[in-house]
């Protein structure tokens, strides 16, 4: 029995190393969620000097489960929370709007000089496996002119619960009826038709390679990997070229209270439609677990940091900076804020 | 059962004469003193090692999180312990030989006890964990589950039956396509050239083929036997997706080949040359020998190896994945079952656990699981009764 004790011993050393471990921790600020963000998240960090942020890019719903578990001081989710998961957080948590995203409509169809027009009708159709071929009437009639081929279309979509596909599924079903009532708006849907690739690089790896692909990413993916994409229709009927300024512009528009908006088929004429917020998420009392108000200062204080100066690291990105009436709602959510029931900004 | 300790007086004299190593006391705690857990390899290697170990790991950590103070802490705790077991370890060496020898019987015995014993726990925890995480699912949908042929996360409404036949397919698939390459593979280095370096070079090559990680034939399979499908599909005028059912199996097939192969050759090295022997004695040809003597000897040996590429395949996510086309659709026409694009149980819960955002979701994800780990428990089954048989014949 004495390799037991030996055993023991050893055990207790690395407990006892790792519970160090989590005391020198103490003062990095910890957040978890979208990996959408990320390398925006990553940059504005580097460069953040009044704390150490340790962001671990797990996904949204991870973050969010984080958050519920409270072993992070803020998640980061791309689509609020939905009731389910506000039922599960044990108190009210706050959703401020970090940056705006699009995402575009690529596709790989031989001989295109000029990027296609698409309603948002036309594309849930597509979607929906009812128009098949590139040459097909609905097509054409947005696109006078255009040599389009006889070639069927492959719908590709992403297999893994994403973000992305959230935004995409939100635009599709509010614009085409069929679609809202057949397939509905989540990270995962039942797709009607197609093919599903895991990841934004699976995605496009399939559309790259067939002939007659679409799919949607990312406006930054798209534009880090010369893609070429869609102008879609939006709410005024014009045709909306995605760009960081007309993603932005989708946000400029009034605004809740909370900020818990969606902004796919944006109001305003110059907005493109397939864009959304991503939200950081915290409590809104931060008191809890026995943290210091010091430690809540600093995660409010870093998230302010973001809506101001650390929207200026967003276009290189190819990030869509927050509107002004973005930037409106979350300063006066983030002073919302409390500790014991007290401001803390 | 007990192990036997040796009752031989012959051995037992040996046994003590070789026990000269005793083991001073005081130079053991001078040494830890001095050296740390090096000082302790005098004493005890195993404890040395282990101890060297922790310091190597309490310096990791001290670099890692930046911190002085684990290097103090651990550092002062590392000393104490080897001192400590220093002492224990020197002492323990000066009470004879053969008294350790009984003792070490018993620890050895009672640890491997409790070493299989926590296997067991692990495998029912596990089967526990996933019945009671899936139990709102099963209250929702009941055994409907299992043949329902609609995954839909918005409505709520959940069927694993697409995915169950999505995973049987590509495996049992993949398991006829690998075939004829294990058994041609095993017969070839087992008995025609089992020695030499072309044989080593074979055999090496094959078991590095079990060592690539998935993602990369995931990856290869996407970028190089995609397109090539695609192009038959075109010629035998099948909806070229290029992904689907037949990608993936072909995809499994080569990484399932190795597990059977490797048994294979095993087996069939070890049939006894006395039964080739008398059998070329009579006549017969090597092709009759393979058929008539190794082929029944090694039976059961083969068809266990083809239960372990069925298991790697039932299992295997990410190069799935990565070129099945993932749609929960059921086909309907035969060559889009074999051809088309589909998806199967691992692929769907790494495709969805992660962003799973509601309670019955990921309950269903689990259940999902749930089906996965009993049918292959049930194949397992199966093929162990099977085994069981082909060897009493």
């Amino acid at each position: 029995m004495k390799i037991i004790k030996h055993l023991t011993l050893a055990a207790a050393v690395i407990v006892a190393s790792s519970g160090l471990s989590v005391k020198a921790q103490d003062n990095t600020i910890l957040g978890a969620g979208s990996t959408f963000i990320n390398p925006l998240f990553s940059k504005i960090f580097s460069t953040y000097t009044a704390a150490k942020v340790n962001y671990q890019s797990i996904g949204s719903g991870g973050g969010i489960l984080q958050l519920t578990n409270k072993t992070v001081d803020f998640g980061d989710s791309d689509a609020p929370l939905n009731a389910d998961q506000t039922a599960k957080m044990s108190a009210p948590v706050l959703h401020i709007p970090m940056t705006s995203g699009a995402v575009v409509v690529t596709y790989n169809v031989p001989g295109l000089k000029a990027p296609l027009n698409l309603t948002g009708k036309d594309l849930a159709d597509i979607f929906l496996g009812k128009i098949t071929n590139w040459n097909s009437a609905e097509i054409k009639a947005t696109n006078k002119g255009v040599n389009l081929p006889d070639l069927p279309i492959v719908v590709i979509h992403r297999s893994d619960g994403s973000g992305t596909s959230f935004i995409f599924t939100d635009f599709l079903t509010k614009v085409n009826e069929e679609w809202a009532k057949k397939v509905g708006k989540a990270s995962a849907v039942n797709w009607p038709a197609g093919l599903g690739g895991k990841g934004s690089e699976g995605v496009a790896g399939l559309v790259k390679q067939t002939p007659g692909g679409i799919t949607y990413v990312e406006l930054a993916y798209a534009k880090q990997n010369n893609m070429a994409f869609a102008n879609i229709q939006n709410k005024s009927g014009k045709f909306i070229a995605p760009t960081l300024e007309a993603t932005t512009l989708a946000s400029n528009v009034e605004i809740p209270a909370d900020s818990k908006v969606s902004i796919t088929n944006t109001d305003n004429p110059k907005g493109y439609p397939i864009a959304s917020f991503t939200w950081a998420l915290i409590y809104k009392e931060q008191n809890y677990n026995g943290r210091s108000k010091e430690r809540a200062t600093a995660v409010l204080k870093l998230l302010w940091y973001n809506i101001h100066q650390g929207q200026k690291e967003c276009a290189p990105l190819n990030y869509a900076k927050l509107s002004p009436a973005a930037v409106k709602v979350a300063e006066k959510i983030l002073k919302s804020a409390t500790y014991s029931g007290k401001p803390i900004l | 059962m007990s192990i036997p300790i040796p009752q031989n007086r012959q051995l037992m004299q040996r046994m003590q004469a070789g026990s000269g190593g005793k083991k001073s006391v005081v130079l053991a705690v001078i040494l830890t003193l001095i050296f740390g857990p090096l000082g302790l390899f005098y004493a005890s290697l195993f404890g040395g090692i282990l101890m060297a170990i922790f310091g190597i790991l309490v310096y990791f950590f001290s670099v890692q999180f930046n911190s002085l103070a684990i290097l103090k802490y651990g550092g002062v705790l590392v000393y104490v312990l080897s001192v400590i077991w220093g002492v224990i370890a020197a002492n323990n060496a000066n009470q004879g030989y053969y008294f350790q020898q009984f003792k070490w019987e018993g620890v050895f015995k009672r640890w491997l006890r409790v070493l299989s014993v926590v296997m067991l726990l692990l495998v029912i925890g596990i089967f526990i964990t996933l019945v009671i995480d899936s139990i709102p699912s099963i209250k929702a949908l009941g055994i409907s589950f299992l043949w329902g042929k609609v995954w839909d996360p918005v409505a709520n409404i959940y069927g694993a039956y697409p995915f169950l036949v999505g995973t049987l397919l590509t495996s049992f698939m993949a398991l006829i396509i690998s075939l004829p390459f294990s058994y041609a593979i095993a017969i070839y280095l087992g008995e025609y050239n089992p020695k030499g370096w072309l044989s080593s070079l074979l055999k090496d090559t094959i078991d590095l083929i079990a060592a690539v990680p998935s993602v990369i034939y995931g990856f290869w399979g996407l970028s190089v036997l995609v397109p090539i499908i695609r192009t038959l599909e075109l010629k035998w005028h099948i909806a070229p997706y290029g992904v689907g059912i037949m990608t993936s199996s072909l995809i499994l097939a080569v990484m399932v080949i190795p597990y059977g192969a490797s048994l294979g050759i095993t087996m069939i090295r070890m049939t006894p040359s006395p039964l080739k022997e008398g059998a070329y004695a009579l006549g017969a040809t090597r092709f009759e020998v393979i058929r008539k003597v190794i082929m029944p000897y090694t039976r059961s040996g083969l068809f266990a190896g083809l239960l372990l590429s069925l298991g790697r395949a039932l299992g295997e996510t990410m190069a799935v994945t990565m070129v099945i086309g993932n749609t929960s659709a059921v086909a309907h026409a035969f060559k889009d079952l074999i051809f088309g694009p589909s998806n199967t149980m691992a692929s769907v819960i790494a495709n969805e656990l992660l962003e799973a955002d509601h309670t019955e979701y990921l309950s269903a994800l689990i259940e999902l699981g749930l089906v996965l780990f009993c049918v292959t428990v049930v194949i397992n089954m199966i093929g162990k009764r099977i085994v069981s048989r082909f060897t009493n014949d």
